[in-house]
């Protein structure tokens, strides 16, 4: 069979569908056998009409709810809230508006905005994630979608891949909406073993382990950063796949059988219940043995230690049943078989310790979180995180009360503290009291910050790695600062270059060096007198100003600012002028104020810094003195006044109805705005000479979830 | 030297029951003053003028995630016994700040405390004003004190010629208690552009300390002087990178009054803190 007609069969026997051949000949459909009889040419044609026409097929089917998803995140280092922005790709997959997506995508996600194939943006809520297998799942607002019917995509059986098969990977390759590659499974069953081995997690996704259960599919249909989350097709027009890692050319999809099962629970939970025992696992291949499979470690007072199983233990049985793992990629087969089991199932596992057999039946318990949830105190500069049951077993604490102390800001009161907070405290008690939890401590420290007055001292109990310390904080609200001002000198409006002896020449002045005016700023009282650009200063005040070099470019200024600042103080100067010497009396004004000492003020909730506006500013702009505002002198690129698309440079001059004329005016408007909790602020600012409008979307929700708090005290009471 | 500081010296020459005038009883104990050794004399003399000052340094950087604050210890001089400090601006964040210019880089010391001798808590004060030029800044504490400070008198200068002696009165880190040290030197070149300086003969001085002549006469104020932004232009490479000069007394003492002048101003709410001064142009005709 020639090479080309052969292709074509395979080509077509590989889609498993009949390609209907009636755009090349009048013919009945074509299937594998009949397609190895048709002539070269027409081979040659449906080779490549056949393959365009599966593609274009399994793109249809999935493209209509293909999204890309934008993320606000908000993540804290250091005592310090920073936001930040993301992006990635989904797949809408039931009519409810669910999509399925990367947790690393919605990870630390507090917004979620989701584009659709018609290019609506819809708002999203996150249903849960699950970081372990780095999926998540999002809900489209049911108010944004106005009851419109949403398409869904299928999901096919990763099973039936095969090393070869076509695939397709679709998504927003650095956000660039709606991108389709072609590629091959290159292996089903790709698992990631670190240096010693065994298989782990790759990744550590807000501090949760990721990738310990699943075997990736590896495949080369290139894929970016922004392909995350994105489906995974085959030429049927099914997911086999969502992506979630990639580079140098190397995808890696968590496989749709997986995705199924967890995008199911997280739908109906809100997570993935799991199931653990306490041990981690290695394949047995160089270890000598022939069958089984290793515990390399058991945690004391996890479920497997309490039942006695030992590190260096074989597993022969589980549940009655031979299990050998000889290669890594088997070990994740193993580990989901126990977190499937159900929590507070038991296993019974047949092990074999130095040559004899031992029975044991070990009782699971719920798999713990790593990370407990965080916030900021502001005011204190302090992050602080839930004590989770994984973090007080590592660390063998007595108790999760408490909270753990993610961040200290630099120079704020726990840094200031003798001796000062760190990361890794567990705060205990808070002003001689006993403290809880995260929530506990959001509440207190707000009630602590409304207290008339603010108390000077407050005691903070710690636990650090087993001892227990007391400090003291000084609370104190966050004050409004404003740098430093110059001592006002004597100043003339104008700009001047240093005249060196050759340009002197040139300019007909007999080698005499001096300054040359460049510029005399309007509105000033050098405007008012007779100094002229292109004048050359020889003389202040009778004494000689002339440069040596540039290094001296300064000098004429310092000679300037000598002069005593007084009303109607004044400046002689000799110019030369076309050629010829020429008094000139220039009244002294002080020395105007530059950008770096303008009076600030620094929004925290908009996350936005604004100046008064300066001479320079106006002069730089050409702006009357009727334009009045204050500059933006930055706003943070995913904070609510980024987001609106303010900029370091605009000059703010209405907030609302409020017109903006100084810093008092601004920070009056803005006060306003948090009182009311305003849903949007429009902001008309000044761009060089055009004005835009802003449009800004302020979130005004409270630091801690209540309904995550109460979860987390639920799972201190059943761990009891 | 002020009568009260005269009274000080006298008081530590006697081996009195108090250290100085104005400094809480626990004061560090100075050697009896010896006019054989400079060294002990002028510590006796001026060593508790030398004052810590301890701030935050706030820096904002637009885009940059929000503020970022870190401790900040540095010494000054009082130079009034009601309590004004001398330092160099650029201890007090005017390095940062020239780093930061032209990328909207704000740098404010906040939360200002002066320490006195031995005292840990510190007395609350301000940046009151800072000539960026000359590397001083004036630091002011907020409430008048009870009993006034021992102070530096920059009115009365001595003016020592090349080659003779420059002694730099500091204080060590904290790790060493914060104790007076002293550093000699001579007067390696006195150029008079771009202003009149004494340049010390031997680098790595410390900056922002007063300097007397090996008769314990005030000669000045240690600065770093550092290119202006125009004089950087054109030099290329090569540019000078800065060194630590002494400021002469008399300079100081003009600084100051055209400083403290402007403060007062500036108090009063005088149009020239403002955008807009009170001399404005008259439209061109």
């Amino acid at each position: 069979m020639p090479l080309r007609t052969r292709a074509a069969a395979m080509l077509i026997a590989s889609a498993g569908i009949s390609v209907p051949c009636q755009s090349l000949t009048a013919q009945p459909p074509v299937t594998a056998e009949s397609a190895v009889k048709l002539s070269e040419g027409a081979t040659d044609t449906l080779l490549r009409d056949g393959l365009r026409n599966l593609i274009s097929g399994a793109r249809d089917k999935v493209f209509p709810s293909l999204v890309n998803i934008s993320v606000i995140t908000v993540n804290y280092y250091g005592g310090v809230e920073r936001k930040g922005g993301g992006t990635g790709s989904g797949t809408i997959i039931s009519k409810d508006g669910h999509v399925v997506t990367n947790a690393h995508v919605t990870s630390s996600g507090k917004k979620f905005k989701v584009t659709l194939a018609d290019k609506s943006e819809i708002s999203a809520e996150l249903v849960g994630e699950d970081p372990q297998t780095d999926l998540a799942v999002l809900k489209l607002s049911a108010e944004d979608l106005k009851g419109r019917a949403l398409p869904v995509a299928g999901f096919g059986d990763s099973d039936e891949l095969a090393m070869g098969d076509y695939v397709i990977a679709m998504g927003s390759p650095y956000s660039l909406s709606r991108s389709i590659t072609l590629g091959v499974v290159s292996n089903c069953e790709r698992v990631f073993a670190g240096g010693n081995e065994e298989v782990g997690p790759i990744d550590y996704i807000d501090g949760q382990a990721t990738g310990s259960y699943t075997r990736w599919i590896q495949h080369d249909a290139l894929i970016n950063p922004g392909n995350s989350g994105g489906p995974l097709v085959n030429l049927k027009g099914q997911i086999v796949g969502v992506n979630t890692r990639g580079g140098s050319g190397m995808g890696f999809a968590s496989p749709s059988n997986m995705v199924k099962d967890i995008v199911a629970k997280l739908i109906a939970h809100g997570e993935v219940p799991r199931s653990q025992v306490g041990f981690s696992l290695k394949q047995i291949e160089k270890s000598g043995l022939k069958e089984g499979v290793l515990i390399t470690s058991v945690i004391a007072d996890a479920p497997a230690g309490k039942a006695g199983i030992k590190a260096g233990d074989v597993i022969v049985k589980m549940d009655g049943t031979p299990v050998t793992a000889r290669f890594a990629e088997e070990i994740p087969a193993l580990t989901r078989r126990i977190a499937d089991t159900a929590i507070g199932g038991k296993i019974r596992l047949t092990v074999q310790r130095a040559g004899e057999t031992k029975e044991f039946e070990v009782t699971t318990e719920k798999m713990l979180k790593d990370k407990g949830d965080e916030t900021i105190l502001r005011g204190w500069g302090l992050g602080a995180e839930d004590v989770t049951e994984a973090y007080a077993r590592e660390l063998r604490l007595t108790s999760r009360d408490g909270v753990l102390v993610t961040g200290v800001r630099g120079g704020s009161p726990p840094a200031h503290a003798e001796p000062s907070l760190q990361g890794g405290d567990i705060i205990t008690t808070l002003d001689g009291k006993p403290l809880k939890n995260l929530a506990e401590i959001v509440e207190r420290y707000k009630a602590i910050m409304a207290m008339e007055p603010i108390p000077e001292f407050l005691m903070i109990g710690v636990e650090r790695r087993g001892k227990n310390q007391v400090t003291l904080i000084k609370p104190r609200p966050v004050k409004r600062e404003d740098p430093p001002r110059e001592v006002p000198k004597a100043w003339i409006g104008m700009e001047t270059q240093p005249v060196l002896k050759d340009l002197a020449r040139q300019l007909g002045h007999d080698g005499q060096t001096g300054f040359r005016v460049t510029r005399v700023y309007p509105k000033t009282l050098a405007a008012g007198s007779e100094l002229k650009v292109g004048d050359v200063i020889v003389s202040l005040n009778n004494e000689k100003t002339a440069p040596k070099g540039m290094q001296d470019a300064g000098f004429l200024r310092r000679q300037i600012e000598k002069i005593r600042l007084e009303d109607g103080a004044k400046a002689t100067l000799k110019v030369l002028r076309a050629g010829q010497p020429v008094d000139v009396t220039v009244p002294v004004e002080r020395t105007r104020i530059g950008p770096e000492e303008a009076r600030k003020d620094d929004n925290k909730d908009f996350e936005l810094g604004v100046r008064e506006l300066t001479f320079f500013d106006r002069d730089d702009n050409r702006w009357d003195d009727d334009v009045t505002g204050v500059m933006v002198t930055g706003a943070e690129p995913a904070g609510w006044a980024g987001l609106g698309g303010l900029f370091g440079g605009d000059l703010i001059q209405r907030i609302d109805s409020e017109t903006i004329t100084d810093l008092t005016s601004y920070r009056a408007a803005m006060e306003k705005i948090t009182k009311a909790q305003s849903d949007r602020v429009t902001f008309v600012v000044l761009r060089g000479v055009r004005t835009f409008y802003k449009f800004v979307e302020p979130d005004w929700k409270p630091l801690v979830d209540k309904k995550k708090a109460e979860q987390v005290e639920k799972e201190k009471k059943e761990a009891r | 030297m002020t009568s009260l500081a005269l009274t000080a010296s006298l008081l530590l020459a006697l081996g009195g029951g108090t250290d100085s005038v104005g400094l809480p009883a626990a004061a560090p104990r100075v050697p009896a003053a010896s006019a054989d050794n400079p060294y002990q004399k002028l510590v006796a003399d001026h060593a508790s003028a030398i004052v810590t000052i301890k701030f935050v340094m706030k820096m904002e950087m637009p885009g940059s995630g929000g503020d970022h604050e870190f401790e900040e210890e540095v010494f000054g001089v009082m130079m009034d016994p009601k309590g004004l400090v001398l330092v160099s601006n650029f201890q007090m964040g005017g390095m940062a700040s020239r780093m930061g210019r032209g990328q909207g880089m704000s740098v404010t010391p906040t939360q200002i405390k002066i320490l006195v001798g031995d005292d840990t808590e510190g007395v609350e004060a301000k940046l009151v004003t800072r000539d960026s030029e000359l590397d001083l800044a004036w630091v002011k504490v907020e409430k008048a004190p009870e009993k006034p400070f021992a102070a530096v008198d920059f009115s009365k200068a001595a003016e020592p010629k090349l080659g003779e002696t420059l002694l730099f009165l500091d204080r060590l880190d904290k790790y060493f208690d914060r104790v007076p040290m002293v550093y000699e030197t001579k007067v390696g070149a006195t150029p008079k552009k771009p202003r009149s300086v004494y340049l010390p003969s031997d680098e790595g001085r410390r900056y922002g300390v007063p300097v007397f002549t090996g008769m314990g006469e005030t000669v000045g104020f240690a600065a770093l002087q550092l290119p202006s932004e125009e004089d950087e232009q054109g030099m290329g490479m090569n540019r000078f990178r800065g060194a630590v000069v002494v400021l002469p007394a008399a300079e100081i003492v003009t600084a100051t009054e055209r400083a403290m002048k402007a403060a007062e101003s500036a108090e009063k709410g005088d149009a020239g803190a403002t955008e807009k001064p009170k001399t404005e142009a008259e439209p061109q005709k």
